[in-house]
Parts: C-alpha cells; sequence; structure tokens
C-alpha cells in the first residue's frame, strides 16, 4: 500500500467536472508535483486532499486511513498557500506556535520545536517579528516553517513561489526541496511553472482537463512525452501532423500519429552532413531570440516553421534569411498517442 | 500653476474659517465673564466650573455615552457574527444581507423613529419600552455605517484564506475567526464603531422624539437649557467638544496599538 492513494476522485463544481476519475499513488518522502494549465484541476486537487473541498465520489487514503470524510481540521496535513496566509495578528513565534497550541504540546517542546524549525528556514532573529515586517521570501519560509512545524504527515504546496520575483524564486525552489529531503517529508507540490516541476519534484504529474495526461520522472516526462499536450506544454516541442512531417522530411512517418521533435535535438549547419540515422533537410532563418546562453531560432522548412535550439556561440550564429541545413536522427523524431 | 496654489489655498482657508468660526466663537465666549461690548469685560472659569459640577450635565453625559455604546456593541456582535456566519458557510447570502443594511440609509430618522413610536408604543411587548425602544432605533441607524465598514475589513485581510490556514493547521472555524480574524480587523471596526458613537452621542433630534421625557441625555439637557445663560450653554459645548476629542484620541490609540505599530516600535527596539 502506498503512503497516499488517490482513487477515482471526482469533483464538480455546478455543471463543471473538475476531477475526472483521478487516481494517483504517492509514496512515503516522495515530492511530486502536479503540474498543468490554469484550470486543469490540479489546485482543486490539493483542496481535496487538504480537506478543504470535499470529493464527490472517490476515495482518499493518508497512511492507510480512509481520510475521505475526515475534515481539514483532523488530517493533520501541512499546507502552505499562494498567498502565504500568515496571521497578521500574531508574531512569528504566535504563528508557529498557533498549530501546536491546538494540538496541546506542551510548552517546552513548542519552544524547542519552533527554535528548531526557524533554524531550518534560516529566519531564527526573526522569531518576535509581524508578518507585515517581513519581505516576500521570508513570509513565504514562515508560511513553511508553519506548515512543517506540527510534523504533518503530508506536506502540501500550492504554487508558493508564484508570487515572488524569480531570483528568489530560484532560491526557495532550492530551499523547499532541501528541507523537503532533510525531513523526508512526502510533498505535494502544485505549479504551472515546468521549470520549477523539473527541478524539484521526484515525480511530476501532468494534468489536463482534470485527468492525469502523464505521469513520470521529470526527465522521462521531458524526454518522452506520450501526448501532444504533454509534448506542447513540455518544453517547446515540435508537434507535427503526418501531413506536416512529409512536407519537412519528404518522407511518410511509420503511422499516422502526430509526430514531437524536441528543438534541441535538431542540429543545425551551414554544409550537410548526411547519416542514414538522420533526416537531413535544409530551410532558411526567420527569427532568432537569444535567451541567455541559448539561441532559439525559428527555421521556414518548405512552409512548416520548425523551433531550434543552439547554444549561443560566436562562431555558429545565422542570420534571419540564411540558408541552413538541418539534420535530426530518426530516434528522436518522437510518435505520440492519440 | 501658482496661480491655481493661491485660489486653492483661499478656498481652504476660507473653508476652514467657515467650520471653525461658531465653534471659536463658542469657546471665546465660554469664557466671557461680562460681554456687553465689541470684546468681552473679563474672562472666567466660572461657567466651566458650574457645569462641571451641575449634576444633571454630568449624569447626561454619562447617559449619552451609555444609550450610544450600547447599540454600537450590539450592532458591531451582530454584524461581525453575521458576516462571520456569510463568509464561511452561505456567501451567496450576502448580496441579501446587504440589501437588509443599506435599506436604513433611504428612510429619514425623524420617519424612522415617527413610525417605530406609532408601532411599538402602544404594544405590550418589551419594545414599548422607550429606552429599549431608542437603542434599537439607533441599532437601526448606525446599522449601514457598521456593515459597510466590517465587511470591507473583513474582505480586506481576506478572511476566507486565513480560515482555510487556521482549519488546516487544526483550528475550527469560530476558533479561528475569534482567535485571527476579529483581532485582525479590530483597528478598523473601532473605527467604525467610533463614527457610529460619535453620530449616536451628537443626536437629540431621535432622543426627543422617543424618551425625552424619560431619558435625558447631555445633548436634550442642553437643548433644553439654551435659553437660560448662553455663557453656560457654551461651556457645555466646550466640554462635550474636549470629551469627543479625548474618546477619539483613545480609541485612535488603541486602534493603532492593535494594528501592530507599537509592537514594530518594540521590535526594532
Amino acid at each position: 500500500m502506498k503512503y497516499i492513494e488517490i482513487i477515482n476522485v471526482k469533483k464538480s463544481f455546478g455543471k463543471t467536472e473538475v476531477l475526472k476519475d483521478f487516481s494517483l499513488k504517492i509514496d512515503e518522502g516522495e515530492f511530486v508535483s502536479l503540474l498543468g494549465p490554469s484550470g486543469c484541476g490540479k489546485s482543486t486537487l490539493l483542496r481535496c486532499l487538504s480537506g478543504l473541498e470535499s470529493v464527490d465520489d472517490g476515495m482518499l487514503v493518508l497512511d492507510g486511513e480512509n481520510i475521505t470524510d475526515v475534515p481539514a481540521q483532523k488530517r493533520n496535513i501541512g499546507m502552505v498557500f499562494q498567498q502565504y496566509s500568515l496571521f497578521p495578528n500574531m508574531t512569528v513565534e504566535k504563528n508557529l506556535s498557533f498549530p501546536m497550541e491546538i494540538q496541546k504540546i506542551p510548552k517546552e517542546e513548542q519552544k524547542k520545536r519552533i527554535d528548531d524549525v526557524l533554524e531550518i528556514v534560516g529566519l531564527s532573529e526573526k522569531k518576535k517579528a509581524y508578518p507585515m515586517m517581513l519581505s516576500g521570501g521570508q513570509q513565504q519560509r514562515v508560511a513553511l516553517a508553519r506548515a512543517i512545524v506540527s510534523q504533518p504527515k503530508v506536506l502540501l504546496l500550492d504554487e508558493p513561489l508564484s508570487a515572488i520575483d524569480a531570483k528568489l524564486r530560484k532560491n526557495l525552489q532550492i530551499e523547499i526541496r532541501r528541507i523537503q529531503k532533510e525531513l523526508n517529508m512526502t510533498t505535494v507540490f502544485v505549479t504551472h511553472d515546468q521549470d520549477e516541476a523539473m527541478l524539484m519534484s521526484d515525480r511530476v504529474c501532468l494534468l489536463n482537463q482534470g485527468k492525469i495526461e502523464q505521469v513520470g520522472k521529470p526527465v522521462d516526462i521531458y524526454t518522452r512525452p506520450k501526448t501532444q499536450f504533454a509534448a506542447s506544454f513540455i518544453g517547446r516541442y515540435n508537434v507535427l501532423s503526418q501531413n506536416e512531417f512529409q512536407q519537412i522530411f519528404g518522407k511518410e512517418n511509420s503511422v499516422e500519429a502526430m509526430t514531437a521533435i524536441r528543438p534541441e535535438t535538431i542540429h543545425m549547419s551551414r554544409e550537410p552532413e548526411k547519416s542514414e540515422k538522420s533526416y537531413m533537410v535544409q530551410g532558411t532563418v526567420t527569427d532568432s531570440i537569444s535567451v541567455g546562453n541559448i539561441l532559439h531560432y525559428d527555421i521556414d522548412v518548405n512552409g512548416v516553421n520548425l523551433r531550434v535550439d543552439t547554444l549561443f556561440r560566436s562562431f555558429a550564429l545565422y542570420q534571419n534569411g540564411q540558408k541552413v541545413w538541418l539534420s535530426v536522427e530518426k530516434r528522436n523524431c518522437l510518435e505520440l498517442e492519440e | 500653476m501658482k496661480e491655481k496654489n493661491i485660489l486653492g489655498n483661499i478656498v481652504k482657508i476660507l473653508t476652514t474659517i467657515f467650520l471653525i468660526l461658531p465653534l471659536a466663537v463658542s469657546i471665546v465666549y465660554s469664557f466671557a465673564g461680562q460681554w456687553t461690548s465689541i470684546l468681552p469685560k473679563n474672562l472666567t472659569l466660572r461657567f466651566y466650573v458650574e457645569q462641571l459640577t451641575n449634576t444633571q450635565f454630568l449624569t447626561g453625559i454619562l447617559r449619552g455615552i451609555v444609550i450610544s455604546i450600547i447599540p454600537v456593541v450590539l450592532v458591531n456582535a451582530m454584524i461581525l457574527l453575521t458576516l462571520f456566519a456569510v463568509i464561511v458557510y452561505f456567501p451567496k447570502m450576502e448580496k441579501y444581507i446587504q440589501i437588509c443594511c443599506i435599506i436604513p440609509t433611504t428612510i429619514n430618522g425623524i420617519i424612522l423613529a415617527t413610525a417605530i413610536l406609532s408601532t411599538y408604543s402602544g404594544s405590550s411587548t418589551i419594545f414599548s419600552n422607550r429606552i429599549i425602544m431608542l437603542i434599537f432605533v439607533y441599532c437601526v441607524f448606525c446599522l449601514p455605517v457598521t456593515y459597510q465598514g466590517i465587511r470591507n475589513s473583513l474582505y480586506a485581510v481576506n478572511t476566507k484564506t486565513l480560515l482555510e490556514a487556521s482549519s488546516i493547521l487544526g483550528a475550527n472555524e469560530f476558533y479561528g475567526f475569534v482567535k485571527i480574524i476579529v483581532p485582525t480587523v479590530m483597528p478598523n471596526i473601532m473605527n467604525t464603531a467610533l463614527i457610529s458613537f460619535s453620530g449616536l452621542f451628537g443626536d437629540f433630534a431621535l432622543i426627543k422624539i422617543i424618551a425625552s421625557s424619560q431619558y435625558e441625555t447631555v445633548q436634550t439637557y442642553l437643548y433644553k437649557n439654551r435659553n437660560t445663560k448662553i455663557q453656560l450653554f457654551c461651556a457645555g459645548v466646550a466640554i462635550l467638544l474636549i470629551l469627543t476629542m479625548i474618546i477619539n484620541l483613545m480609541v485612535h490609540k488603541i486602534a493603532s496599538k492593535k494594528c501592530g505599530q507599537t509592537a514594530k516600535e518594540e521590535t526594532e527596539e
């Protein structure tokens, strides 16, 4: 039996079905990200797990106990919200002692746990501060500390980094992962940012319209997307119909499915480099954007646009309108499920 | 641009003079011993002493405070609990509650008081008691301001999310409401209550219609004695002004303390 089991869960708001027969199993100590676009049901699933929303059908099991009808207060789950939701009338210390007061944990033990957890999040000196006196990043760390101080069975994170600037966000991503590993706490993380999910998770669960599109390790999801949605959502995949594939490479793909090609697997050169293992075509550069050390090219090949990513190298720069040769290994042309 | 500034300043000064002049004249008058020519003959504190030793005046102040505080506390408690229920359990009811609370703004106070008086004065219910009738009329009177103030405060602090956070941490909704939401919105509640209190404390029309014979507040006392000795009347007005200012300052002090400003200063120290 797995630590968390979400079994055939259904949830609707009015006539809108948000979760459709959703099932997922999570191991103890695992960090699972629920990834998907807005409205795909990831936050609803998290709220159902926390007990803030009831499920219409299905079952939720935590550590062998059926928690489907257990109220939120009694589930022993920690949660960090997008807006932090720190209690503005309480100091950091009081915020942290709040759940332990309810659990009637002795004062001495409370004090020890608060000190320990504040040290973990690096905010020992902010014990007496009020939330309004802290920066966004500090507030987020306090929210995390409050969620873990009562030693919950599961930690739920609902887009906790979406309101934080890019640089701090990167640091907090690493910090949250470090704390999760340190405490070996089972964590379910909701995000719409695929980079964030890839960086932090043991497993990524990609959701679309209330259903699981694909579950797997980040690298598997990235290198082997199974569906057109997965390929479109993860990275900048070129997703080609059979006609487009034929238009570009002049050959029919073996099956009638869509084909996905990762932009960085397409090799660009000034001269053709023939190989039996690769498709080789000529195209024209229509646009290029530099993002840090990566160059994103748009190449027109027989009227179809292909996205190609290369490392920024001064000796291999191409201008708009320039003719280039593209080669892509056949094994990198991934067939997608219908 | 400069001309506009000058014009603006002139308007501001004239408005200030227009508003302050009657008050300033009353205060100056309250110090005047005899005033038969352009300037008063002598200045005295005699009228202040006389008012402050007048039991009718002091009892009136106390009665005014009591009759103003009770409805304010009642309405605040009622609206807080109603809005808690609406936000947590019945969000769809909010528009109906809003309509009910805003209706009194459309009814003239005198008409309201007269209507209530004719409805309940002959009945054998508890509402036929003039003091109780007055309290409930005052409740209706301060309902719109209180509702709007508390509602805005509750939405500004994101009550639903804070209650959800407290639920996850193990607290039930009511415990979370009392421990987190009420202390958080308390400064705003106090400010709204102060507006309602000031309105009720300064009232003499409603009280005169409903309970003047049974319950004399300082306002009705002053109104009754407005023609006896004008300096005495002015001294009474000045004392009330000072009292209102003290109450205002106290409420603001408490409200800002609750806001955590003092706590911030303490922490910085």
